[in-house]
């Protein structure tokens, strides 16, 4: 069998972060600021800056994980705590890719999902949020009450993968 | 005896590797590559199968997917899978092979008496004889004629092996690995394309039917092994072998179905038996080739009558000869090409029967060389014998005029073989809507237009020529790669269409669609009787509507039916085909959504807690529920009872972490929350909760649940469990679509949060004991007031709100510490009795109040209906609130929500209907039914929640609430919904 690793991952904390067309520059301004990067990932992309990582899932919608995040003012910006939703797990090596395709029915070609990649799609019965860390890298954050499910699906997948 | 294995030859067979296999118990040897088919060839046998409707004994017709005769069933016990082709069933030792369709056996069927009765089951049996007036005659003869008829069967035990499904994108995906299928592959390949080649068959090339020929100087069959080698070899192609392309559908994608282990006696751990893929190309190039046509003429289905290629193929591929004297009858000059290579493996060929005036004559000087006997100008009008093809009648034809002349020979033949002429594979191609078009050439359907996605290229596009596939293939692949060189032996004469031979005196059937026994005359019949479409035809006498999905009798169909008609084939046209190509096992659409795959259990994180105090978990959605702790020797009734008890007596404690729960929260969340609710949350305080309902746009209750609001600009809204996702998708649609002006953000956090509500006359009691910084006093904390606090140091919101109309708290924390807040809850109030309870208890106690619940809010009912016609506001909008005013749902005579007490002691049924008449016998008309019974601890009778018209009106009333299916006819006595504590007061106990 291929080689693959899963690994939990346990994010100290999870953050979705949104706000509206008409507060979305004021937001991504503060938000750059706090976080010490040049430029936010557009939608789709992820972005690793200091331990955190910061994906842009919808527009005007970023999903922080691990980020300090600044004080954002009610009227600019939603913030949602998830630091308990997710149970998330990462999986790595060359055979996490064919596993994936067990479940997932996005291209999982680097010349559609390059690494940098932040998607949510189904993985199986699954809603997931997918971020391609490298070729091999994939962290996947599942709804916390499918947690023991979803292990036990890739637990199931692996065999075949 | 009849076929046998030749010395040598067998391009795709292994001769020192033998292989053990039985057929209807049996014992026999083959090679590795052998087919069942070949390896039973090889056996001598000829009589493989009995056909669906008459019995008659069939052989083997082809040597591929389109055998319509040759079924069987393979392996024994939970792997017995029936009326698998056995020209597809790879050979493996220990494969377990049986005859179907036949008893006590293959050889003496007593069903076979079906064939004295063949005048009775013509097109349109089962219409004539059980619908009208004879239609009560099904349900006498249903349970003999179905067992009669149908073919295998399937076996009942659980499938013990593994089926996945996988997707795979590319930008190319070549369905096919012949010589087109191949070229095109290659050329788009090393364009730098992403490429997908799948073919049905363990290895390329399987199906060249017996064309010869060289490329780039290579003789052709070493080329398309180098060819498949090479794309092996590229990192940008994934090769599929043993992989059909069943169905193409909108996208485009692609179904196909790849069998992993299906020449396996068993899979390796953790091998699929089959692998379904769903391949989403840019681009689809056809590569799926021709199948050969029968000839219709009496006696066509005789075991030993098969296609021309299929006995080269057995010849060729598998050193089988398929018959000790073979006669060949073509219309065309593969027919002959075939003869030749059969007689080149050693075959003995007696006979080339063609009914054109010089039919054959390039090959005439070859045949003769081969001794093999030219009979142009001829057909065979007959073919006798009794389990298996004896003698070919051979009569002149007229090819001007279709008329039999004077009997030629009788030839003595045991493989009669039959060629007329080729049928591009469409399928596919029209799938996508393309209407097929008659080509006047080939005298065959080409694929229509097709969308700038596909191509179809080679035999499938209807060019039979070598030279001319590989180049338009390559070229589909690639434009600017380079054509190989390719050099092929020249085409023949053409085709004369030939599609049902005169019988001669003494007739005798004559198939077109050998799997469903459908005859000339069928066609014929149906064409009298009105069915003259090609649907209508297709429909009314079953033909191509088997497994084999007219594979070899679609194009002759439609030229005996243009024939009845008078009109060209062409003006006939053909039925469409749909997915799936060849039969798709239901395992392979499953893939591993079985057992607890199904559908993945949600858990709450105290369900390891409930599971060790012996909960009994129910299904709520994907979620898993405590329905009941039941304590030694309890009854479930008797542990219900105990629990609701607990609750109104002292305190009892039921996990709701699957409420569905939404974060709104913008500036205009206050705005947004009084659209979509009846009642105001605009003016809600800080720190309070509210109960609200919302409608659906057509004023029809959606939804309920409470509603806290944690700040100016943020709610924590929960909605029942049913409806948690489409709340949200409801509130995000509403967002997106109608008003995209708010600023509002909503966010799914069921999964943020574990709750737990604590309810009972001690409840108070139990939280101040673990939550110390909240004043639980009434005035600090007053009903549907919301507090922040702490529990051994976790963070946690307090409700207080009630389902069970007892004094009560929600208890919320971060999701991962819900087992520890719901150990800390049980051990304070260990010393009032706390109990855990289910969703049992949870029922009764809202039952007994009169509560609503799912049940009730069933997508019919109103707010009026529910009794909650007053919440509604009249200062603001809210949705449903224009259409809810709808005369029909104004109605005096609506069902409307009631209590019902049980008059006699007996429990109430769940969709027990409300009837006014007492005799069970003659219930009478429906008024109603019961929506949510339970037997009441506090009442202490059966007790229940129903739906009654104008039931508002008839509180004190006695009914009947019937129910036939259970043998139920309960007295009962109409109530105002809440039973219990009708004031109140407990809420503040």
């Amino acid at each position: 069998m291929p080689e693959l690793t899963i690994a939990p991952l346990a994010p100290a904390s999870l953050h979705q972060v949104a706000g509206w067309p008409d507060t979305f520059t004021a937001l991504t301004a503060r938000l750059r600021a706090a976080l010490g990067v040049d430029a936010l990932p557009v939608v789709g992309r992820f972005l690793a800056a200091g331990g955190a990582d910061i994906a842009a899932l919808a527009p005007g919608r970023f999903l922080l994980a691990n980020a300090a995040l600044p004080a954002l003012p009610a009227e600019e910006a939603a913030v949602t705590d998830l630091s308990h939703a997710r149970t998330a797990v990462r999986l790595s090596g060359p055979a996490a890719r064919p596993l994936l395709e067990r479940g997932i029915s996005l291209d999982l070609d680097p010349a559609a999902l390059p690494p940098g990649a932040a998607v949510q799609t189904l993985c199986a019965h699954f809603d997931v949020t997918l971020l391609r860390r490298d070729l091999m890298v994939f962290d996947l954050y599942v709804p916390a009450s499918y947690g023991e499910a979803f292990r036990a699906w890739l637990d199931d997948a692996r065999l075949g993968a | 005896m009849s076929g046998y294995r030749l010395p040598q030859g067998g391009a795709l067979i292994t001769r020192d590797m033998p292989v053990g296999f039985t057929f209807d118990g049996r014992p026999h040897t083959g090679f590795a590559g052998d087919t069942l088919a070949s390896a039973l060839l090889a056996t001598g046998r000829r009589l493989f199968a009995r056909s669906f409707k008459y019995h008659r004994p069939r052989g083997v017709v082809s040597a591929g997917p389109e055998e319509p005769c040759a079924l069987v069933t393979l392996r024994d016990g939970a792997r017995r899978e029936p009326n698998m082709p056995a020209t597809m069933a790879e050979l493996y030792e220990g494969l377990s092979a049986h005859s179907q369709n036949r008893w006590p056996s293959l050889a003496l069927d007593v069903n076979a008496i079906n064939g004295l009765f063949a005048p009775l089951f013509v097109a349109g049996f089962y219409y004539k004889t059980f619908m009208g007036p004879t239609r009560k005659a099904w349900h006498l003869y249903e349970h003999v004629i179905r067992r009669a008829a149908g073919m295998g069967a399937a076996t009942l035990e659980a499938d013990p092996d593994r089926y996945e499904r996988a997707t795979a994108h590319c930008d190319v995906l070549v369905v096919g690995a012949g010589a087109a299928g191949l070229s095109a592959a290659l050329a788009a390949a090393r364009g730098g394309a992403r490429v997908i080649l799948c073919d049905e068959h363990p290895a390329p090339a399987q199906r060249l039917s017996g064309v010869t020929g060289t490329v780039n100087g290579q003789p052709l069959l070493a080329w398309t092994r180098a060819t498949m080698t090479a794309l092996r070899a590229l990192p940008n192609v994934r090769v599929l072998t043993r992989t059909t392309a069943y169905g193409l559908y909108d996208g485009p994608t692609v179904g196909a179905v790849e069998r992993v282990a299906d020449h396996k006696a068993e899979p390796v751990a953790g091998e699929p038996r089959q692998r379904h893929w769903t391949l989403v190309p840019r681009h689809i190039i056809l590569a799926t080739g021709a199948i050969e046509r029968p000839l219709v003429f009496a006696g066509n289905d005789l075991p030993g009558v098969m296609l021309a290629d299929a006995a080269r193929s057995y010849a060729e591929n598998y050193g089988v000869a398929p018959g000790r004297q073979v006669v060949v009858f073509t219309n065309n000059d593969s027919g002959h090409r075939a003869a030749l290579a059969l007689a080149a493996c050693g075959v003995t060929v007696a006979a080339v029967i063609d009914p054109r005036p010089d039919g054959g004559v390039a090959h005439a000087e070859a045949l003769a060389a081969q001794d093999i006997r030219r009979l142009p100008g001829a057909v065979v009008a007959r073919a006798t014998g009794g389990k298996g093809v004896k003698r070919a009648e051979v009569h002149a034809y007229d090819a001007a005029t279709g008329t039999l002349g004077r009997r030629l020979a009788v030839l003595d033949t045991d493989c009669l073989a039959v060629s007329g002429g080729w049928t591009p594979t469409i399928h596919l191609a029209s799938q996508t809507g393309g209407k097929p078009v008659f080509d006047e050439t080939l005298h065959a359907f080409v694929p229509g237009p097709t969308p700038p996605w596909l191509t179809c290229v080679g035999a499938a596009a209807g060019d039979l020529s070598l030279d001319s596939a590989i180049a338009t293939a390559t070229r589909a692949g690639s434009e600017s790669a380079p054509v190989p060189t390719v050099t092929e032996e020249p085409d023949g004469q053409t085709l004369l269409p030939l599609w049902e031979v005169p019988a001669p005196r003494g007739g005798g059937k004559k198939f077109v669609d050998l799997q469903h026994d459908v005859t000339a005359d069928d066609l014929r019949l149906a064409h009298r009787e009105g069915y003259r479409s090609v649907e209508h035809m297709k429909r009314y006498t079953t033909l191509g509507m088997a497994g084999d999905q007219g594979k070899t009798s679609n194009v002759n169909a439609m030229a005996v039916m243009a024939e009845a008609r008078a009109a060209t084939v062409a003006e006939v046209g053909t039925t469409r085909f749909r997915p799936p190509y060849t039969p798709v096992s239901l395992g392979a659409l499953a893939g591993r959504a079985v057992g607890a795959h199904f559908r993945p259990e949600r858990r709450t994180p105290m369900h390891d807690w409930h599971l060790a105090h012996g909960a009994e978990m129910i299904q709520a959605g994907p979620w898993l529920r405590p329905r009941v702790y039941r304590r030694g020797g309890e009854s479930l009734d008797q542990a219900i009872a105990r629990e609701a008890r607990a609750v109104r007596e002292a305190v009892g404690m039921v996990d709701v972490t699957t409420l569905g729960k939404i974060d709104v929260q913008g500036p205009d969340a206050p705005e947004f929350l009084n659209r979509v609710y009846v009642n105001g949350f605009g003016k809600l305080p800080v720190g309070k909760a509210r109960y609200g309902v919302m409608l659906r746009d057509d004023g029809i209750v959606y939804d309920d649940g409470t509603t806290w609001r944690l700040s100016e600009t943020r709610y924590l809204m929960t909605t029942t469990t049913a409806r948690a996702a489409g709340v949200l998708s409801h509130l995000e649609n509403l967002l997106a679509v109608r008003w995209p002006d708010l600023r509002v953000q909503v966010t799914s956090v069921s999964d943020q949060w574990a709750s737990v509500a604590v309810a009972g006359p001690r409840s108070r009691e139990t939280l101040r004991r673990v939550i110390p910084d909240i004043d639980f006093g009434d005035d600090a904390l007053p009903l549907m007031g919301v507090r922040e606090g702490s529990l051994n140091g976790l963070p946690v919101l307090v409700a207080r709100l009630s389902f069970s109309g007892e004094r009560a708290y929600e208890v919320y924390c971060p999701f991962r510490h819900g087992d520890a807040m719901w150990r800390a809850i049980m051990a304070a109030g260990e010393p009032f009795g706390i109990t855990p309870y289910g969703t049992e208890a949870l029922g009764v106690l809202r039952i007994e109040k009169g509560h609503v619940s799912g049940p009730e809010l069933d997508g019919r009912t109103t707010l009026d209906d529910l009794g909650l016609g007053r919440m509604a506001s009249s200062k603001k909008a809210f949705i449903g609130k224009v259409l809810r005013h709808r005369p029909a749902l104004m109605a005096a005579d609506r069902k409307v929500l009631v209590g019902l007490i049980s008059e006699t002691g007996e429990p109430l049924t769940g969709g027990a209907h409300l009837v006014t008449s007492a005799d069970p016998a003659a219930p009478g008309r429906s008024e109603g039914h019961v929506t949510s019974p339970a037997v009441s601890p506090a009442l202490g009778r059966p007790i229940a929640l129903g739906l009654l018209e104008r039931g508002r009106d008839r509180h004190g009333d006695v009914l009947y609430a019937t129910d036939p299916l259970r043998q139920r006819h309960v007295k009962v006595r109409i109530t105002a919904p809440c039973l219990f504590d009708p004031e109140g007061d407990r809420l503040h106990a």
